[in-house]
């Protein structure tokens, strides 16, 4: 129990991190910057109690929003997609799925993973934006950097599944 | 009632959620008004000090440039002195009116030197926050600038660090006015590009042309008047018409801020005092 905690809080010190000192500089062509954080979302077993996860992310989201100066964006987006993230994984998860486990690559099937990790990122990403670009609207380039954005995690989450579950 | 509490028990996540969601849109919707949320911005100690070492390292990179930058400012101080002691060689006594006038600028202001520890300009709302804080005697509403213009105003202190907001954030409004003509207006950011900004509110009468100056008016104390703020690169109309509206280029370049210097106005407080005063005596109306 003490270890899982602790796993979980390096876990949120490695991904606040990674974004504070390296993926918030990336402005990729002015619009898309990975909000790789998310990828916290896919570390919890299928099993995990609901409270638990609910803040778990909202810490996370606030260290991340504290330390990029976006308050209580990435805390409200976060909290948010932990509360959707286990039902869309009760519905897309295999039936035959070991209930403790981590989903991976391996257990869920390639293209049943990455659809997965694609729907969960785009909710994350809607909801981030919509709430961040709250005041003034401006929908090209909300579009454009909501998309470019996305993809990007999309892409960095699933490259961090592929090292971690390589291991 | 048996019911219920299984009904609780079973969704009491429901709960959390709706907490913690109820805490990130307060969060969110009154970081303005609430001026203790400095410990939930970059400029709280801790975040601070992180943001620093990140700096400081970034720093080294750019040494070799900001070395060669230095050399060339160099140069071209020592020329102008070079120039000027000419000048005043020349001039000799008869300068004391313009000596007088200068001195007299530059009492006013006492200037702390701070340098930029986090930058953005994609946001929407972007923010800087500086490695002077309220030990060093920066306070809320006090002006930045930068060697070339206009930076910000200083939103929230803590001991060591401040939050400022620059010219690149919608919540920015700086009066602002023509150079000789005298006409002013306000500066705001429309969130498109970091190198231009509009100034609104310029009476349809008003004389002025494309690549006039655009400088600080000193109305609100927070700048000294006279500061560079750019020049006008597009005429527009405002949107009721009344009135044209001014797309600046900005002189100052947010992409590669590093030092700035905070303006500290002693009278400052005496025209804040007159304003409330002014403000208390409308509510009594």
């Amino acid at each position: 129990m003490i270890l899982v905690f602790f796993v979980r809080l390096l876990w949120v010190l490695l991904l606040v991190a990674l974004q504070v000192l390296i993926f918030n500089h990336v402005h990729f062509l002015g619009y898309a910057t990975p909000l790789v954080y998310v990828y916290f979302l896919f570390l919890f077993p299928l099993e995990t109690s609901r409270n638990s996860m609910l803040l778990w992310s909202f810490a996370l989201g606030l260290t991340v929003d504290v330390f990029s100066d976006t308050p209580g964006v990435a805390a409200a987006s976060m909290t948010l997609s932990a509360l959707i993230q286990p039902t869309l994984l009760r519905v897309m998860a295999p039936q035959d799925c070991v209930e403790d486990a981590v989903l991976s690559y391996r257990s869920m099937g390639t293209g049943a993973y990455i659809r997965y990790v694609a729907l969960v990122t785009v909710l994350y990403h809607l909801v981030f934006f919509s709430l961040e670009y709250f005041s003034f609207f401006n929908g090209l380039d909300l579009l454009c950097s909501m998309a470019g954005s996305w993809l990007l995690t999309l892409f960095i989450c699933l490259a961090f599944e592929r090292l971690r579950s390589s291991r | 009632m048996r019911n219920l509490l299984d009904f609780l028990a079973k969704y009491n996540y429901w709960l959390v959620f709706v907490l913690l969601e109820a805490v990130s849109l307060f969060l969110l919707f009154r970081f303005n008004a609430y001026q203790g949320s400095v410990w939930f911005t970059s400029a709280n100690t801790v975040t601070g000090k992180v943001l620093e070492w990140e700096a400081e390292a970034a720093s080294y990179w750019s040494l070799r440039d900001a070395n060669r930058e230095l050399v060339r400012r160099n140069l071209l101080l020592e020329q102008q002195v070079r120039a000027m002691r000419t000048e005043l060689r020349r001039a000799g006594h008869d300068s004391t009116y313009a000596e007088l006038r200068q001195r007299s600028l530059l009492e006013g202001a006492e200037l702390i030197e701070a340098k930029v520890i986090t930058n953005t300009l994609r946001k929407r709302d972007n923010y800087i926050t500086i490695d002077k804080g309220e030990r060093d005697g920066v306070q809320p509403e006090m002006g930045v600038v930068c060697g070339t213009g206009v930076v910000g105003i200083v939103y929230l202190t803590s001991p060591h660090y401040s939050l400022v907001i620059p010219v690149l954030n919608s919540k920015s409004s700086i009066s602002c006015r023509l150079r000789n003509t005298d006409y002013f207006g306000y500066l705001h950011w429309d969130g498109r590009r970091s190198l231009y900004a509009v100034l609104t509110d310029i009476p349809r009468h008003a004389h002025f042309k494309i690549g006039d100056v655009v400088e600080t008016s000193g109305f609100s104390a927070i700048f000294p008047p006279g500061i560079f703020v750019g020049k006008i690169s597009r005429i527009l109309n405002s949107e009721d018409g009344l009135s044209y509206e001014l797309e600046v280029n900005l002189s100052t370049d947010f992409g590669c801020l590093r030092d700035v210097c905070v303006v500290a106005n002693p009278h400052q407080p005496e025209v804040k005092e007159l304003e409330n005063r002014w403000n208390e005596e409308k509510k009594k109306k």
